[in-house]
């Protein structure tokens, strides 16, 4: 019974002290609330997000992985996948990119078993001619469900979907989609805007473009624990040798059949080509032909005409020369005439001259052949004696006889020779008559010869010019004839010839159109064989670029959602492994200093029931127990608030990003006990640690005044000339400063702490919105930008000039050149994009060009490139460096200099160099456009519709959207930051009250005194103050140097690849949290005089406790 | 008109529903330069009455006058500038601020005065001079109580108020702080006010208030005030 009244005395004695106390029990328990509610709720804030989206996918059967084939997927793949060990379930999808009016969209074939969809409004297709798609699309498009949605394929795929008009029954959310990207696409400017699905048996193609696996037993792992992705990375891993081996054979099957196929097109191909060049040929062969031919008969017509021409002047050359015979003819004949009787009459005088003489003649002759005939009777007579001698030895002739007959008859023979003589001698005195008169008689002959000459001459002539007459007559007959003759033949032979003209004419014509269509079936011929030639040569091309068929078995989390989610959520895990912690320690010490300060005020009452002879058990159970109490009360509530509030406000600004379900809290057991255990613990243990640091005492000490703690000496002190100066109250001040050293670092701290923690928010936030305004206003100078199809022809672009030229709202605008590419050193590549620059201090109106750290100009040189600060970070390099810049071409590329700029990634170069290093003109197809002050949305939309219709004209962005969506994603931070601002705030406050608090309570005495002595109100506020001025002033500095570390450090923490935060927290940061803390400092000083007005200077009468 | 005079003082402590009495109707006269003890058993309201001399409670009814100044209509800036300037005070536990040396507490009272006295001289006066650069825990309870005295006489206050002098203090020197005050009423003729509760130090003084229950019970007058040296206790 004793024992039960004891305790129960002390109990009421520790109730009551809470009931007494119960602003010192509530900072405490304030402490221990804020504390564990921050630390818990930033703590659970990842989990609770990654638990949410582990249900989402648990509940939507999420892939586990999928596999993408280089060549697609058949039934199979499907299978082989579904038969490999560790794989639960297989679903292959099929998947193309469409256009929908102006966006790009995926369409996807309706799940049936994994990654169902979530219906947000309407219902699931159910119709083959039905499909789904997400609010984003509707928004867009200005679409309803119940309307319909036209789909336009590419060309090369025009027949890949069943329908291309669609009724849209429903919205809803995919756990492929959680994140705002919508992946890339070969359409368009290059990206998805949005998704659809639409029931499988659209597709009419045969293959699979993707099949999703889920792995056995995974659905029951958090997707973002370390267990679950090493199980799935094993998972990936062992598919390789049946990747391999499907790829293998797929590529076999496929590829096979396609080279076999095109080789035999290729064949085909050969022989039409021979064949077509074969008759080109042949044709060409004839048309040569044709043309000898015709050279032939020209020249034949030439040679005909020549011929004819000369002919025809021959004859009539001839002609004209017979006439002249002619005329010369008839004029000899009558000359002929003339001479015929003149020689007529010349005969008839010889005639008669002639026969005078004959007649002379006879009379001669008669004499002579009287003288003559004795002669010749002798003479005969001699002639047969010589023939009877001649016949008597012509026996003889040839015998030896011969000469004995001669011999015998030489008397005969001389006879006859005797005779002979005589008979000579007779003669020869008859021969001068017998010559005279042949002389005559030759003359007479002579005379009547010429004169029967000339008789014969003159018949002769008159029969010759008888017959010349007659020829003469004939001659011009003739004449007349070859005349009339000639005529004909010119006639005739101009005829012949101009037939021939008009025959080669035609042949001519006929060549030409002969030569015409054999160029044009040339032509065709080439174009058709180059067609074909060119259609297998990108067949074998594409074959070839298939190289192997390559399976890519892939996890989840190389979803840009899935895995942006956990980055981020991990983000907000960084934050929570700081912040919260240096929250924690600050908030522990000052529950600390408080249980201290209860402690050694209750001494005296320690000592005396310790002197009673209560158990320290006992006699700390009540500061234990005020502490614990205190510390699991507000441990509790904190935890049942920041476990709610603080995940609920960050994933609600997560949301903005991410298509997630509204966040399910994880129970997290050991965390909330963690984070109770904690606060308890400090708060529980510095109690304990000070009762029992008391309870080591005797109670005699114990009840004893404890000895003041000595005053002391500072360094101060020896610098005469600054202490001569101080007052006293500075001198206390100063004093108590370092004579409580404890309080004194537990205030710096405290105050250090929360400085910094505002430092680090405001920073946070003007870093990431500050960048905003850098980029947008100080980089980005432009309003917005064209995207330019570069095929279009050039007149098309002057009607874009010329709009934009007259445009009332645009102030200025550039052609460029923009190209995406990947850029890298030795790490992995970044994406970026270049700009050729042209002219630089054109480009520099539109995109400024500078350094972040000074002004120093920026060139362009035309043997390096430009490249953006976060960009040098990621790939490490520096100016001087050298980089891989992988676009259409892979080159090496010097950085010349690093310009200043925070979203996203940009190579700048000048054109000179794009060309060395490319080895090409760049292409304009980009126009940046900068509007006047005045142009808001409004104007830009209008410009926007404008430009669109006009042909040339892809794209265009308005920067002020790029800029909101922006700020849309950033926001989530910044709620996480608001938070922490907020919290700090909170903790700041409580801090410096509960410390200032105990300062005045610790000293109530030495207050009390001054009072006594007769100090004023606020001379003695001003006492306390100057502690508080001094030890807030250097918490702030303190607190400064520590946020502008842990600034640096948190940018760096939360910072994402593709853009570059504001490194240093701006000044406004520092003032503010500066201004902050003194403000709380105010405030809590302001309650504090009051406090101490209400000091009761009785207390100085008091005896030490 | 006497230099301190208490005419039925009351104080009354309103603790919820009940009403404390603490001082029930005090009346006294103090003279200029005289030594007074206030003396009572615990409880009697002496402290009380202390205080209310000291300006450092109101009075509930009645009038006190100092020097000619109604103290008991004063309000709590004037009861401030009446602790200030007029009353010096002496604690039973010293109260010296330790950060200060021994020298600088007097000092520190000191510099809020119209017309302190040289702190140095006091407290060579108070037989300190050797200490003056000591904090507090360097110095005995007697030597802190005698910075004690010379941090109120500093002030050249129009009385000195002392709470229990001895009170922390053994035999001997509490004994000699005694001498010290009474010697400061001799030679400097200030007005001196001890209260305690040991009735053994009366005969020290030229004046005795006994207090029992919230009344003065009677006051007597010492022609002849014996020294502190004779008395014993």
């Amino acid at each position: 019974m004793v024992t039960a009244k004891r305790k129960n005395h002390l109990n009421t004695d520790a109730i009551r002290e809470i009931r007494n106390t119960f602003s010192r029990y509530l900072s405490i328990l304030v402490l221990a609330a804020l504390a564990v509610a921050f630390l818990s709720g930033l703590r659970t804030t990842a989990p609770d997000m990654q638990y949410t989206a582990d249900n989402y996918y648990d509940r939507t059967h999420l892939m586990d992985g999928y596999v993408l084939s280089t060549l697609g997927l058949t039934e199979e793949d499907l299978e082989a996948l579904a038969g490999a060990a560790g794989i639960e379930e297989v679903e292959g999808g099929r998947e193309l990119d469409a256009t929908a009016t102006d966006r790009i969209v995926n369409v996807r074939s309706m799940p049936e078993k994994l990654n169902l969809l979530d219906v947000v409004e309407g219902r699931l297709p159910e119709g083959v001619d039905e499909c789904v798609t997400e609010p984003l699309l509707l928004v867009k498009l200005g679409l309803q469900v119940g309307d319909t949605l036209e789909l336009t394929l590419a060309k090369d795929d025009e027949d890949d979907l069943e329908n291309t008009s669609y009724t849209i029954v429903g919205v809803v959310e995919s756990p492929l989609y959680v994140g705002l990207d919508r992946g890339a696409s070969s359409m368009g400017n290059g990206s998805v805007d949005a998704f659809v699905y639409v029931p499988g048996e659209n597709f009419t193609f045969d293959y699979y473009t993707c099949a999703y696996f889920t792995g056995q037993g995974l659905a029951a792992l958090d997707t973002y624990g370390d267990e679950y992705e090493d199980r799935i990375d094993a998972l990936v891993d062992s598919l390789d040798p049946l990747a391999e081996e499907r790829a293998q054979a797929r590529y076999d099957s496929l590829i096979g059949d396609a080279q076999e196929e095109l080789d035999d097109a290729r064949a085909e191909f050969e022989d039409a080509k021979a064949e077509a060049e074969q008759e080109l040929s042949d044709a060409w062969q004839e048309l040569q032909d044709a043309r000898k031919e015709l050279d032939d008969g020209w020249e034949s017509y030439h040679d005909g005409e020549d011929t004819l021409e000369r002919e025809l002047a021959n004859a009539q050359r001839e002609l004209n020369r017979a006439y002249a015979d002619l005329r010369s003819g008839e004029r000899e004949l009558a000359d002929g005439r003339v001479k015929y009787q003149d020689g007529l009459d010349e005969y008839n005088d010889g005639l008669a001259r002639y026969e005078d003489g004959l007649d002379e003649y006879n009379g001669g002759l008669a004499q002579y052949r009287e003288a003559a005939a004795p002669l010749d009777e002798q003479k005969a007579k001699l002639d047969e004696s010589w023939a009877a001698y001649h016949a008597a030895l012509a026996p003889y002739e040839g015998t030896p006889q011969y000469d004995m007959a001669v011999s015998q008859m030489a008397a005969q023979k001389a006879q006859l020779d005797a005779a002979q003589a005589q008979i000579d001698a007779g003669y020869a005195q008859l021969a001068p008559v017998k010559a005279e008169l042949d002389a005559a008689k030759a003359e007479l002959d002579g005379v009547k010869a010429t004169l029967d000459e000339a008789r014969a001459t003159l018949d002769s002539s008159l029969r010759e010019l008888d017959q010349a007459e007659r020829d003469i007559r004939d001659g011009w007959s003739e004449y007349n004839r070859s005349v009339a003759e000639l005529a004909d033949a010119r006639a005739e032979g101009r005829r012949e010839l101009d037939d021939a003209l008009a025959e080669l004419n035609d042949g001519e014509k006929k060549y030409a159109d002969g030569l015409a269509e054999y160029e044009d079936g040339k032509k065709e011929a080439d174009e058709e064989i180059a067609d074909a030639q060119k259609k297998l040569d990108d067949a074998q091309a594409e074959l070839d670029k298939v190289e192997e068929c390559e399976w890519y078995v892939l996890s989840r989390f190389t979803n840009a959602g899935i895995v942006g989610y956990f980055q981020d959520s991990d983000r907000v895990s960084n934050l929570a492994n700081v912040f919260p912690v240096i929250f924690f320690l600050v908030a522990a010490l000052a529950c600390l200093t408080t249980m201290t300060r209860m402690v050694e005020e209750q001494r005296t009452q320690i000592g005396s029931l310790k002197a009673m002879g209560f158990s320290r058990l006992a006699i700390s159970k009540k500061y234990i127990g005020y502490a614990f109490s205190a510390s699991l009360v507000g441990g509790v509530l904190g935890l049942a608030l920041g476990c709610t509030l603080i995940p609920l406000v960050i994933a609600n600004a997560f949301n903005i990003m991410y298509a997630i379900p509204p966040l399910e809290f994880k129970p997290q057991t050991d965390l909330y006990f963690f984070c109770v255990l904690a606060a308890v613990v400090c708060t529980t243990g510095a109690a304990l640690w000070a009762c029992l640091s008391t309870l080591i005492d005797t109670p005699a000490n114990l009840m004893r005044p404890r000895a003041p703690k000595a005053g002391r000496r500072v360094l101060l002190e020896r610098v005469g000339f600054i202490w001569k100066r101080l007052t006293f109250t500075w001198k206390v001040t100063m004093r108590n400063l370092f004579r409580y050293q404890r309080r004194f670092w537990m205030t710096v701290i405290g105050i250090g702490g929360c400085t910094a923690l505002i430092v680090t928010g405001f920073g946070l936030h003007e870093s990431i919105f500050s960048i905003l305004n850098e980029q947008f206003d100080h980089v980005f100078l432009y309003d917005a930008t064209l995207g330019i199809n570069t095929d279009v022809e050039a007149e098309t672009l002057e009607e874009v000039d010329r709009y934009l030229t007259d445009s009332p709202w645009v102030e200025g605008y550039l052609p460029a050149s923009a190209t995406e590419l990947d850029v890298s050193s030795s790490g992995p590549a970044q994406s970026a994009t270049m700009f050729a620059v042209d002219e630089l201090d054109r480009f520099t109106q539109f995109i400024q060009l500078g350094h972040r750290l000074d002004d120093g100009g920026v060139i362009l040189p035309d043997d390096g490139v430009v490249i953006t600060e976060k960009l040098s970070e990621l790939l490490e390099v520096s100016v001087g460096d050298t980089i891989t810049l992988d676009g259409d071409k892979r080159v090496d590329a010097v950085v010349s200099d690093i310009v200043e700029n925070y979203v996203s990634h940009y190579v700048y170069l000048s054109e000179t160099c794009y060309r060395s290093l490319f080895g090409e003109e760049p292409e304009q197809n980009e126009i940046l456009l900068r509007y006047t002050e005045e142009a808001g949305e409004t104007e830009s939309d209008a410009v926007s519709n404008h430009l669109m219709a006009m042909d040339g004209v892809d794209s265009y962005s308005y920067i002020a959207t790029l800029r909101d969506n922006f700020t849309d994603s950033m926001e989530a931070i910044d709620y996480a930051v608001v938070v922490i601002i907020t919290a700090a705030a909170a903790l700041a406050f409580v801090v410096l009250y509960n410390l200032t608090n105990i300062n005045i309570t610790e000293r109530v005495r030495e207050l009390a005194t001054l009072k006594v002595l007769g100090f004023f109100d606020r001379e003695v506020t001003a006492y306390v103050y100057r502690e508080n001025l001094f030890l807030t002033l250097f918490g702030i500095v303190l607190g400064l140097v520590m946020g502008r570390f842990l600034h640096s450090w948190m940018v760096l923490t939360v910072e994402v690849e593709l853009v570059m935060f504001g490194r240093t927290a701006p000044l406004y940061a520092y003032v503010l949290a500066a201004v902050l803390t003194v403000a709380f400092s105010v405030a809590v000083n302001i309650a504090a005089h009051y406090k101490l007005k209400k000091v009761d200077m009785v207390e100085s009468l008091k005896t030490v406790e | 008109m006497s230099y301190i005079s208490f005419e039925n003082v009351k104080k009354e402590y309103r603790m919820g529903e009940v009403t404390i009495k603490a001082v029930d109707g005090v009346d006294f006269t103090i003279e200029k330069g005289e030594f007074t003890v206030i003396v009572g058993p615990s409880g009697a309201g002496k402290t009380t009455v202390l205080n209310m001399l000291g300006g450092m409670d109101a009075c509930s009814g009645g009038t006190i006058t100092v020097d000619g100044a109604q103290v008991s209509d004063y309000n709590a800036k004037q009861l401030t500038e009446y602790r200030r300037h007029d009353i010096g005070f002496v604690f039973q536990f010293y109260n010296l601020v330790q950060n200060l040396t021994a020298l600088e507490n007097v000092e520190l009272a000191a510099q809020i005065c119209r017309d302190p006295l040289d702190a140095r001289d006091v407290l060579e006066h108070v037989g300190l001079g050797h200490r003056l650069d000591n904090f507090p825990a360097q110095l005995s309870g007697g030597e802190q109580q005698r910075v004690a005295i010379a941090r109120a006489m500093a002030k050249n206050p129009k009385l000195l108020l002392c709470d229990e002098p001895t009170g922390a203090l053994d035999y001997v020197t509490g004994k000699a702080i005694l001498k010290l005050l009474q010697d400061t009423c001799r030679q400097e003729g200030m007005t001196v006010i001890v209260i305690t509760h040991n009735t053994a130090l009366t005969p020290m003084a030229d004046q005795v208030i006994h207090i029992k229950n919230g009344r003065v019970a009677n006051v007597e007058r010492n022609d002849r005030p014996t020294p502190v040296e004779e008395i014993e206790w």
